[in-house]
């Protein structure tokens, strides 16, 4: 063989160095791969015939991506360049960022300039714009004509619709608002959170009291723009940790928003609280971090994960990943408490001491140490969930009147302390348990294939 | 204490040394993988990292998507973990997992061929690669992308992972001989088409 009639495939032997990042997701698939095979063992252990696992069978679907399709960084200049887009499109990056969907939407003009102003005696409240999906919408204003410094409250901030009739939602807005030093107009934003029974309406007042005076700004939503767009990709994989099984469904995608249903089995021994570490990564590697506000589910068998969405991005794929998860025995899932004698009766395990249960100007305070013992569990506990029955059997609604964290992210300990109303209750009290530092440990990389959701476009 | 005897080891080593190191990395490679069989979970991790930058270059060199690959390496850790007891000689466990590589990557290519719309099939591979010596790397993985499965997995233990014929043969089950008669069809299959692919960029 002379070397002149050969192809020259020593071009082949270059670059052989792997970058660092994907070393770490071949390690993570390494570790999930593993995972797998546990499980699919276990199943093989407890009935030989049993069918596999829609957990381990879904290691199977390898999935087409052949191509990724990223925002074109001239189209996202071009947005800029709209006559009057600049400021609203630069004022919404600054508000917002480290949401990545929303800085997407923006770039790729997905949003509603409103530019409407109610004005009162020098000060101008003006609703700039929106960017929406069918389970979010991000309202940015402004206020115009604070002196420096000047501190006012924005009371009563309602949302309402064409009919002024008040949206029962959920939103999170900032408290106060400061005048700039050089009095130039301040930007705020509110966060809104949409639901079955109050979607996005055509027509959104906002109303709000600033300065003892009532302001209020109506305008037309562009739905055109922001309804329509989700796509719903059925999943059908269940993951199987420490023989708990979550059927994941469907992921439902939409510009701003990725939500994945899932069930918990009804066979479940364990409460599953969700997943410590879960993130949602794309076919780049890219990952997508939860939005500042989401909801859940009321359905105690159900839950939803929310992401940030990288709709604009239209990925060929995404991930589910993480290494562990929080889960509690059902028969340990509760706290009893002798609030009188201020006695810790019964708790999953020794994680948790009562430091304190005491009653004043009608409080009953309870204050816990908690000791997760993980330092890669950073969640603050919401270790108590509302309601708690009495030693007579009836339950009390005993709306808890606040709660409160304290942690220092170098330590495992955290201080939570929860207030309800006191009263003559019988003895002992038993508190359901809403989240508890008990892990089960299980790499899972659950992919969902998105391969001609696209096509619709 | 530990540091210094470190940096001193590091500062100088005996070539001797590093020969019997070799040798030594081998066995217990060997000793792991025998760990590993008996159900030792640390054992097998721990090899599985060793492998990992192998089975990542071999599966992008075949499956050309970091994506896929790093899903055939999820495959093959899981195929990997099943079939452990099976794992006849410890000392060769690299050239057992690469096989498997070969075979989830094989399984995956079958299916992304079934799969992939009329529209993604190449007329001739590297037809679009201009610019002769800018891209040769590109035209080359595009023609040993079309190359039937056999063809391919020789190109690329021998190209990607430096493997010698008698390690391909090992690896793959087949007499040294076979595996020399694919290496050749292959290499002449390639010669054929970047011929094809220089005539038709300078024509």
């Amino acid at each position: 063989m002379k070397d002149e009639q050969q192809p020259d495939l020593s071009v082949l032997a270059e670059d052989r160095g792997i970058d660092p990042a994907l070393a770490g997701r071949a390690d993570a698939a390494i570790r999930a791969g593993l995972a797998a095979g546990k499980e699919r063992k276990r199943g093989r252990r407890r009935t030989a015939s049993r069918r596999i696992h829609a957990a381990s069978a879904a290691c199977l679907l390898l999935l087409v991506c052949l191509v990724t399709i990223r925002v074109s960084p001239a189209f996202a200049s071009a947005v800029r360049q709209i006559p009057g887009m600049a400021s609203l499109v630069d004022a919404i990056r600054q508000e917002y960022p480290n949401d990545q969907s929303i800085l997407d939407a923006v770039d790729n003009d997905y949003m509603q300039k409103v530019g409407l102003s109610d004005e009162h005696g020098g000060l101008k409240f003006t609703v700039e714009g929106i960017v929406a999906d069918e389970f979010r919408m991000n309202l940015l204003y402004s206020i115009q004509g604070l002196r420096p410094d000047e501190q006012v409250e924005l009371h009563d901030l309602s949302l309402t619709d064409g009919t002024d009739r008040q949206l029962q939602l959920g939103y999170g807005s900032s408290g106060n608002v400061t005048g700039q030093a050089d009095g130039a107009k301040k930007m705020e934003n509110i966060s809104v959170l949409f639901s079955k029974e109050e979607p996005l309406p055509d027509k959104l007042g906002v109303v709000l009291t600033l300065r003892g005076q009532k302001y209020k700004v109506a305008f037309a939503v562009d739905t055109g723009k922001f309804a329509g767009h989700s796509r719903s990709v059925p999943m059908d994989y269940t993951l199987e940790a420490a023989g708990q099984k979550i059927i994941f469904e469907r992921a439902v995608i939409s510009p701003l928003t990725i939500k994945i249903e899932a069930r918990f089995a009804k066979s479940n021994t364990m409460k599953i609280f969700g997943g410590g570490d879960m993130k949602l990564v794309d076919d780049t590697g890219k990952e997508w971090s939860v939005p500042s506000m989401s909801s859940g589910t009321n359905d105690p068998d159900r839950t939803v994960f929310t992401f940030q969405s990288s709709y604009f991005r239209k990925p060929q794929a995404l991930y589910l990943t993480g290494t562990w998860l929080r889960a509690l025995d059902k028969g340990k899932n509760e706290i009893v408490i002798d609030t009188e004698k201020g006695l810790l009766l019964k708790a999953p395990d020794d994680k948790v001491t009562l430091l304190e249960a005491t009653e004043s100007g009608g409080e009953l305070q309870l204050r816990f140490n908690l000791d997760t013992g993980r330092k890669d569990d950073n969640m603050s506990y919401n270790l108590l969930d509302g309601a708690f029955m009495d030693g007579s059997g009836s339950w009390h609604e005993g709306k808890e009147l606040a709660s409160s964290v304290s942690a220092n992210s170098d330590e495992t300990n955290q201080t939570l302390a929860f207030k309800y109303k006191a009263g003559a209750y019988k003895q002992p009290l038993t508190f359901p348990i809403g989240n508890y530092p008990n892990y089960i440990d299980r790499p899972y990389r659950i992919p969902i294939s998105l391969s001609g959701v696209w096509d619709q476009d | 204490m530990d540091n210094e005897t470190t940096t001193t080891a590091c500062q100088a080593p005996e070539p001797a040394a590093s020969l019997s190191e070799e040798a030594t990395a081998k066995d217990s490679s060997a000793a792991l993988a025998a760990q590993a069989r008996a159900g030792d979970e640390g054992a097998f991790l721990e090899l599985m990292g060793d492998s990992r930058d192998r089975l990542l270059r071999i599966a992008l060199a075949y499956l050309r998507s970091e994506e896929a690959a790093l899903e055939a390496i999820q495959e093959t850790t899981l195929r990997a973990y099943m079939k452990l007891g099976k794992l006849k000689e410890p000392a060769y466990f690299q050239t057992w997992l690469i096989r498997i590589l070969m075979n989830v990557c094989i399984d995956e290519q079958k299916r992304r061929r079934r799969q992939r719309p009329a529209e993604w099939l190449p007329e001739a591979p590297a037809a679009e690669f201009g610019m002769p010596g800018v891209d040769d790397r590109l035209r080359m993985e595009e023609a040993i992308a079309e190359l039937e499965p056999k063809l391919r997995q020789v190109v690329i233990l021998k190209y990607y992972d430096d493997m010698t014929l008698t390690e391909i043969a090992r690896l793959l089950e087949r007499p040294e001989g076979t595996v020399k008669t694919w290496l050749n069809r292959a290499l002449a299959k390639l010669r054929a088409w970047m011929r094809e692919g220089e005539a038709r960029d300078e024509g």
